[in-house]
């Protein structure tokens, strides 16, 4: 676990707090953090976007949360785990917007708009955190890309699903709205796209490359101009998006679309 | 640039004055390092609030905590990589030779092993008698968990291949008494005056 | 005073000596022109004031070494591409092209790129003026509400592009992320009335050109390096019509026009001008009498000219399919006197059209076709009649949908001013049209020549026109033609 802060309560804004606090435990009290269902996601083969693993590669079967985590859920944990309180929270693991939206969305106003839309604003540390707080743990890249490549249910073109994308990316960023109102995939996860951005627990995987424990140094470059040499496919451009966004980050970054889901291990299930 | 130059041999003169005070000198750090509290209060950005055991190559359990009251460069390593982290070394033993023994013994290198599998403490302690690393320096395995957590803060990038080992960025980084990042630089064979600079900055 | 600038020559190629022992630098620049000191201090620090198309920022008066900031903000935002089609542009400053930065060749320049909050994509910044990795790229890749800031000092002067460099690439690009950057001669260039900033892009949409509605990046267009839209200054009209850049005439002006691409290469022309003179490339190397140059994708050049005579010029890729049918045309309107000493102005002349239709002349008042007895036809007989007629003389500039083009042949489609006109059209076929008219809340200002029908003939070609082009539903009879003739 993290270190606790463990901080004296005696900052200006602990009313707003306070307030905070009892319309958390209101929350939790009516049940609004219900048990999240979990998919069973099938072994399979996958050929990832970095070249030099040009050949697919099997991905063992894992159970991934149908939806992403939501606000509900992470007020749950922040009341469980007060060292998440965003006054708590150490910059090393969350930047300063961290959970800033729920100043806006839930504190104040007397209705809690949001409750299930995904949670955003969220560092690494934090979602790697609140996974292990439910047994569960953040997916790996490579799970989470052969997961996303599920295309939506009823269709078997995969043209559907490039258009569902390109979409989103190419329109004005939009407000969220309610976990599993996009589209459900094959594997019958909910909105892999058309929302938010994902963590993955190794998303700090992706600028390495075969060739840099050999001769070369790792270039820096990989989604700049030298990203068409790296790629397995150089058109897949939704796909670069997604790489590119994942390289652009830190691990106490929190950015407005950018949420998580949890996954978890077959044989950890009992 | 002269001046940077003349300040080197400066430095360079008053390290073999000083040559016969050097163990102990070495000694007497060592222990206040060793004796750094368990309670000392972190800065919300320093790196040792990572708060994990680790085991040092002397089989010991380590807080990053422990590491606070000196400077540090941190990198991570496996001793099973052929190229690129022997290099990585290399560089830093270098870095090392551009101070006088008394001042390195005001600071520390530390290795953070990549391959939780296989770089046991006893093999740490093998690399590092093989390698001819100093007493200055320590090598830290960790669980695959905390080993990310810690590559996620320190912005190193690697990635596990299937034959067990690893593709990952060479990244120093100087870490002042604190525990606080002051200074990274990426690549191997770098000029190394700039890491010596930054250190010399937070003694 | 001659004395003393080589004297300070001499003390900055000793200096430069020292640094390159010193740093054995590999890639110097070379020894011809003024090499920057590197080893000069900070003396004066300034905000770049930084502007959008078609204007350009002052020059920075600041006579010591000069740090310059630079604060550039990345904005994803719906607009206007063309009247009806909107697209999601992504930018540097809010608008396509993004804003232009100008600094001086020595300048350090201490740079600061902001990812808006609300954007959803990472995104970075190569400027063609940084010596260094990725021109900034590698410094400066952030994610959404994150800034990153770097520094570079101006080693090199002349006219540059700056785009994003995130993966993909292209996409960055063609959705909008460029603009210029120009690193000024110490000494500054020749002063001229006006300075403009253009710069020419190419947009890949879902739908075809004028496809109304909200319209999405098209990958495989781009991969076939077939875009819709190719514009100047970020959308179609932009810095045309009602937004064209004036001058008066005598005046000279300076353009710094870029080429963003993403793909193609720029065949720069000003209809009705001939620029004095073009820094090749944006460099240093100096032509002069040019008519048309080439700009490369990724690419600059910088024109000058003297507006001589009254007018509107045409800037286009002279590629000319991108100019007339895909929007590439900015226009510069030139404000003041004739000089017939120069350009005589309209002078009676007849164009010969060789496929069957009439014979046009410009601004004749009276018509020589002769005034046989006119025959009364039904609807159907003038609309048959019509489509050819429509064709023959009308559909090169009108277009067969009757869209004309846009900010040079004004739309018969809907059009308020055709309705508006108690003659129905019947004088402009008859005699022509010059001058500026407002059609469907654009200006237009062209010439049209008269046309030479028989009044049957007009009759149909215009009940054509009001019947096809969702105009008034109207019947023409050859009798109005005949009445509005003899009214002259």
């Amino acid at each position: 676990m993290l270190r606790n802060g463990g901080k004296k309560n005696d900052d200006p804004m602990k009313q707003k707090k306070d307030l905070l606090v009892m319309w958390l435990l209101l929350l939790t009290a009516s049940g609004f953090s219900q048990k999240t269902d979990m998919v069973l996601i099938p072994d399979g083969n996958f050929v990832p976007f970095i070249k030099g693993q040009t050949t697919s590669i099997k991905v063992q079967s894992f159970w991934m949360d149908e939806n992403p985590v939501t606000n509900a859920e992470f007020i749950a944990f922040v009341i469980a785990n007060p060292q998440w309180k965003p006054e708590n929270v150490k910059s090393i693991f969350a930047d300063k917007d961290y959970l800033s939206h729920w100043k806006d969305t839930i504190v104040n106003s007397n209705t809690i708009s949001g409750e299930k839309f995904p949670v955003v604003n969220v560092s690494w540390f934090a979602a790697n955190d609140y996974c292990k707080s439910v047994g569960k743990r953040l997916p790996t890249m490579y799970e989470w890309e052969y997961a996303g490549a599920s295309l939506p249910e009823g269709s078997n073109d995969n043209k559907i699903l490039n258009e569902l994308i390109t979409r989103w990316y190419s329109r004005q960023n939009t407000g969220l709205s309610n976990v599993g109102s996009i589209y459900r995939n094959q594997f019958g996860v909910w909105d892999m796209y058309g929302q938010i951005w994902e963590w993955v627990y190794d998303f700090n995987s992706i600028s390495s490359n075969e060739d840099s424990r050999n001769k070369e140094e790792i270039p820096e470059g990989f989604f700049c101009g030298s990203a068409a040499l790296n790629a397995s496919d150089a058109s897949d451009y939704v796909t670069f998006i997604r790489y590119a966004f994942r390289s652009s980050l830190k691990g106490e970054y929190t950015v407005r679309k950018l949420g998580f889901r949890c996954a978890k291990n077959v044989e950890s299930e009992d | 640039m002269k001046k940077i130059l003349i300040l080197i041999a400066v430095i360079l003169v008053v390290g073999c004055q000083n040559k016969k005070e050097e163990v102990k000198s070495c000694c007497s750090t060592n222990k206040s390092l060793i004796a750094a509290q368990e309670t000392v209060l972190l800065p919300d950005n320093s790196v040792y609030n990572l708060d994990r055991k680790w085991q040092n190559q002397n089989g010991e359990k380590v807080s990053l905590a422990k590491l606070s009251g000196s400077p540090v460069i941190m990198t991570m390593i496996f001793t099973h990589c052929e190229y690129a982290c022997p290099m990585m070394v290399n560089d830093l033993k270098k870095i090392e030779a551009s101070f006088s023994e008394v001042e390195r013994d005001r600071f520390r290198f530390v290795l953070v092993s990549f391959d939780d599998q296989r770089d046991t403490p006893k093999r740490l302690k093998d690399y590092a008698e093989v390698q001819n690393l100093g007493k200055n320096w320590i090598l830290l395995h960790g669980d695959a968990e905390q080993v990310k957590e810690l590559s996620v803060i320190l912005q190193i990038s690697y990635n596990k291949l299937e034959d067990g080992s690893f593709s990952h960025a060479n990244r120093k980084l100087v870490l002042d008494q604190n525990g606080i990042i002051v200074f990274g630089q990426d690549g191997l064979q770098a000029n190394s005056w700039p890491v010596v600079g930054a250190i010399r900055n937070v003694f | 005073m001659k004395t003393k600038k080589i004297y300070h020559r001499k003390a900055i190629m000793a200096i430069w000596f020292i640094a390159l022992i010193l740093f054995n630098i590999r890639c110097s620049s070379d020894t011809e022109s003024e090499i920057v000191d590197l080893n000069k201090s900070v003396e004066v620090e300034v905000t770049a004031v930084l502007t959008d198309a078609p204007l350009v920022p002052p020059r920075i008066q600041a006579k010591a070494n000069t740090k310059v900031i630079v604060h550039l903000e990345v904005i994803e935002k719906t607009m206007r591409l063309a009247d009806g089609v909107d697209y999601t542009f992504w930018t540097f400053g809010g608008k396509v092209p993004g804003k232009f930065i100008r600094i001086r060749k020595g300048d350090q320049v201490e740079f600061h790129l902001h990812n808006h909050p609300d954007n959803m994509l990472p995104h970075n910044i190569d400027l063609h003026a940084v010596t260094g990795p990725g021109g900034g790229a590698e410094a400066s890749l952030i994610a959404p509400g994150k800034s990153a800031q770097f520094s570079f000092r101006a080693l090199n002067e002349g006219l540059y592009v700056y785009h994003c460099a995130t993966a993909p690439v292209g996409m960055h690009i063609a959705n909008g992320m460029y603009g210029l950057i120009l690193v000024e001669p110490l000494e500054g260039y020749t002063p001229v009335d006006h300075e403009f900033y253009v710069m020419q892009s190419e947009f890949y949409t879902s739908g075809t050109f004028g496809a109304k509605g909200h319209q999405d990046f098209d990958m495989q267009k781009a991969l076939d390096e077939k875009p819709d839209y190719v514009v100047m200054n970020g959308s179609v009209g932009a810095s045309a019509g009602q937004n064209a850049m004036t001058v008066k005439v005598g005046e000279t002006v300076r353009l710094f026009v870029g080429n963003a691409g993403p793909n193609l290469v720029s065949s720069f022309h000003a209809i009705g001008e001939i620029f004095d003179k073009v820094y090749v490339e944006g460099g240093s190397l100096i032509n002069r009498d040019v008519q048309t140059t080439l700009i490369p994708a990724g690419g600059s050049a910088i024109v000058e000219f003297k507006c001589q005579v009254p007018g509107t010029l045409h800037l286009v890729d002279h590629s000319i399919f991108r100019a007339f049918n895909k929007g590439a045309l900015a226009q510069i309107k030139v404000i003041g006197d004739e000089n017939h000493t120069v350009y005589s102005g309209k002078e009676k002349e007849e164009v010969y059209l060789p496929e069957g239709s009439a014979i046009q002349h410009i601004s004749s008042p009276k018509t020589t076709v002769s005034q046989q007895a006119v025959p009364e036809k039904t609807l159907e007989e003038r609309l048959a009649a019509g489509e050819i007629l429509y064709k023959q003389n009308c559909m090169a500039c009108h277009m067969e949908n009757g869209n004309g083009i846009g900010g040079t042949f004004p739309p018969l489609m809907n059009s308020d001013f055709l309705q508006a006109r108690p003659d129905k059209g019947i004088g402009i076929v008859l005699h022509g049209l010059q001058g500026e008219i407002t059609v469907n809340g654009n200006n237009y200002n062209n010439i049209m020549p008269a046309v030479a029908l028989s009044d049957d003939q007009t009759a149909s070609v215009l009940t054509y026109i009001f019947n096809k082009f969702n105009n008034k539903k109207e019947l023409i009879k050859g009798a109005d033609v005949k009445e509005w003739r003899e009214k002259e």
